[in-house]
């Protein structure tokens, strides 16, 4: 299932796959396979992702 | 005999020590190791398993063609080592396919660089066998055979590269 609120708040703060994959430490492919619904990240890569994009793991990740 | 193995041992650690420093300056943070996200770490660990699972398969197809005295036109260690290519190759199709092929660390560009002269290298002995005639004179059996497997080993896998970066160029495109 795409998660389609991560790549709205992406989108929000104005930032590319490439720039929020550098603010997580991974690769441009694992942001883009996470919203596309290819990939589950763990939860340590969630709280990343939450971290820089200043949301919690329910905005971003929760049904 | 021994004068040639002490060459053939020196002359793969000083292929080590070559291998090692290049690859120190192809990657971004002048590091050794390549670094892979978590994501890439679970896409490399299923291509180990693969490419080792077409390893011992080989393998044992050739184990078999051993029992039944099957000859073969090709030097013992050439299948073996086609059985190592083949495994190897399995995990780079499927890595590539995956996008865990590149690193985060990795210079795509000093890589492809690299790559295309190991392909020349490669191909040189085979361009010079038929340039020179030898091939002609003393027939297919004087093919640096070792050469052709890893130029179509590398082929391979620059294929996969170009039909991975063409599928992805559409993707972004839709």
């Amino acid at each position: 299932m795409k998660n389609l609120k991560l790549k709205s708040a992406r989108a929000g703060k104005d930032l590319s796959q490439d720039q929020l994959a550098a603010l997580c430490g991974v690769s441009r492919q694992t942001i883009s396979a996470i919203e596309k619904g290819d990939y589950n990240p763990t939860i340590n890569l969630c709280i990343s992702i939450c971290k820089a994009l200043d949301k919690t793991l329910d905005d971003l990740f929760w049904e | 005999m021994f004068a040639v193995s002490a060459f053939a041992a020196v002359g793969l650690l000083v292929g080590l020590l070559v291998a090692m420093i290049i690859i120190k300056f192809a990657n971004k943070d002048k590091k050794i190791k390549t670094q892979y996200d978590e994501r890439q770490q679970n896409i490399l660990n299923k291509g180990y398993k693969y490419g080792f699972y077409t390893m011992i398969t080989c393998e044992a197809i050739l184990i078999c063609l051993g029992i039944g005295q099957v000859s073969l036109p090709f030097a013992d260690y050439l299948l073996h080592f086609i059985a190592i290519l083949a495994g190897c190759l399995v995990l780079c199709v499927y890595s590539i396919w995956n996008d865990a092929y590149w690193g985060m660390n990795n210079n795509k560009k000093s890589y492809l660089i690299i790559f295309a002269v190991l392909f020349v290298i490669n191909l040189i002995p085979i361009v010079a066998g038929f340039l020179n005639g030898s091939i002609k004179a003393e027939g297919v059996g004087s093919l640096p055979i070792t050469n052709i497997i890893v130029v179509i080993w590398m082929a391979l896998i620059g294929c996969t590269l170009l039909v991975k970066k063409i599928a992805d160029s559409r993707e972004e495109e839709d």
